[in-house]
């Protein structure tokens, strides 16, 4: 099995994310700059999507970054790939806030593909690596049925448990587990090469 | 394989449901395990079917002088312990030139003051209103407590804990809440009260059913996803329960409270009651 070192390799300065991760734990400060030029896109795209406000979503990706610098010699490449390791924090963080602010209601009615971002970013569209994964992900998600991907938009955009999203849609708690099971299962076969990317 | 794959999938939507998780009580064998990193890695993956959005200008810098403060300030802490153990000690490792070090920290100072005066009052007025209810109710917790004879000693030392812990600057609180769509116990509830710098803790709970015979409640502390044992008792009728025991260990991520068959457990096999991964500093 090839390693995250051999095949995440970026797209700007073909400095692996592993590697800027150990940079980090020696306290290199531009390896936070480069990871920062490398997902601060995605990022904001993420935690814009749980939290609305730019306000509050720049606070949450100065924060996870923090993290990020403070935590690096706590990443573990068997766990996870940089990548997912970065994106969870973000999304950990951003899901606390949306809790204790109670403002879960306020965001929960945007549907994932009704709503989709037109301001692309001019960043984002020279980073030809994140495009065409962006691609490939949003074919997957199209592939699946409009009511699954509803409860994959819920639950991780959003938050949501199983019984809240029960709740919102008003569909029986088992059809939504299994509804989001399927999901999960269909978007790992058409992802599986993906995934390999970054296993 | 459907009914195994079925299982990491419902491990991982619980971690979605709740950050900072990771696989307690799961002994994950090694294809089991890779089926869960695949699935973890798949949801790491649904982000990048957003459009990119560009963080506003300047916001990079500010990012890059807050961290540069961490590094000063950990580099300041590391001089006076330094300084205070033992004088012999080989300094630390420097990252920057001495000479610009105050410039970069009355720089990044600057900054962070700057930036967090504005969240700060609204942070403020927000928590101010929801610690004063939960003081009033742990005062509540603490006059019932005190009426009760069972564990009277025992029981005085955690309230001296406790009013210690509420006493001091700095200290934060953790809620537990019943774990799970269908939890264990639904109208159990708990907090854990800590200081982030000296390690003291105490664990409140309330609404807890009385052990069978044999079992205990076991706190857990995850740590990087490890789930590393903190105490245990046994409810054995007193309501609430104080609890306290040895410090905390550094970089708790999550607490969370087990009920075990087993007196000498490693890891959370039993069911899980409470939770809780989000803490907020006290008044």
């Amino acid at each position: 099995m090839s390693t995250p070192q051999s095949r995440h390799v970026s797209v700007d300065d073909g400095t692996p994310d592993v590697e800027l991760v150990a940079r980090l734990v020696d306290g290199d400060e531009s390896a936070l700059g480069a990871l920062y030029d490398r997902y601060s896109g995605l990022l904001m795209a993420l935690l814009q999507r749980i939290l609305g406000a730019s306000g509050e979503a720049e606070e949450v990706l100065q924060e996870t970054l923090l993290q990020v610098w403070k935590q690096a010699k706590r990443y573990d490449p068997s766990r996870s790939s940089v990548s997912n390791w970065l994106t969870l924090i973000a999304r950990s963080r951003a899901i606390d806030r949306l809790r204790s602010r109670k403002v879960k209601e306020r965001t929960a009615s945007r549907a994932f593909a009704e709503n989709p971002r037109v301001d692309a970013s001019p960043e984002g569209a020279r980073n030809v690596f994140h495009a065409e994964r962006r691609e490939r992900l949003r074919g997957a998600l199209a592939e699946i049925p409009a009511e699954q991907r509803q409860v994959i938009e819920l639950a991780f955009f959003h938050g949501m448990t199983q019984s809240e999203i029960a709740e919102k849609t008003a569909t029986p708690l088992g059809t939504v587990k299994t509804r989001t099971l399927l999901a999960m299962k269909k978007l790992r076969e058409q992802l599986r090469s993906e995934l390999e990317e970054l296993l | 394989m459907t009914e195994r794959e079925d299982r990491i999938l419902e491990r991982i939507l619980q971690e979605m449901e709740n950050p900072g998780l990771e696989d307690p009580g799961l002994d994950l064998g090694g294809a089991e395990r890779q089926l869960w990193r695949e699935y973890r890695e798949l949801a790491g993956l649904l982000p990048y079917a957003l459009e990119p959005q560009v963080p506003r200008a300047g916001l990079k810098e500010e990012i890059l002088a807050r961290a540069r403060a961490e590094t000063a300030g950990e580099e300041a802490r590391g001089v006076d312990e330094a300084q205070r153990v033992t004088a012999s000690s080989p300094a630390p490792q420097r990252r920057r030139p001495a000479r610009d070090r105050g410039l970069r920290l009355m720089a990044a100072v600057l900054a962070v003051a700057t930036l967090g005066l504005a969240v700060f009052s609204g942070w403020l007025l927000r928590d101010h209103q929801l610690q004063l209810e939960q003081i009033a109710r742990l005062e509540a917790a603490l006059v019932e407590s005190a009426r009760s004879d069972r564990g009277a000693v025992t029981r005085g030392v955690a309230l001296d804990d406790l009013a210690t812990l509420m006493a001091s600057a700095g200290s934060r609180i953790c809620p537990l809440r019943p774990w799970g769509d269908t939890p264990v116990q639904p109208v159990a509830r708990g907090a854990v009260y800590f200081h982030p710098e000296n390690k003291r803790w105490l664990l409140t709970a309330k609404g807890l059913e009385p052990c069978e015979q044999g079992s205990r409640y076991v706190v857990w502390f995850l740590v990087d996803g490890e789930a590393v044992a903190a105490g245990s008792f046994a409810a054995d009728g007193v309501d609430p329960i104080i609890f306290s025991a040895d410090a905390m260990p550094e970089g708790m991520d999550a607490v969370l409270l087990t009920q075990e068959s087993e007196p000498e457990v490693t890891r959370p096999t039993g069911p899980t009651i409470l939770y809780g991964s989000e803490s907020r500093e006290m008044l």
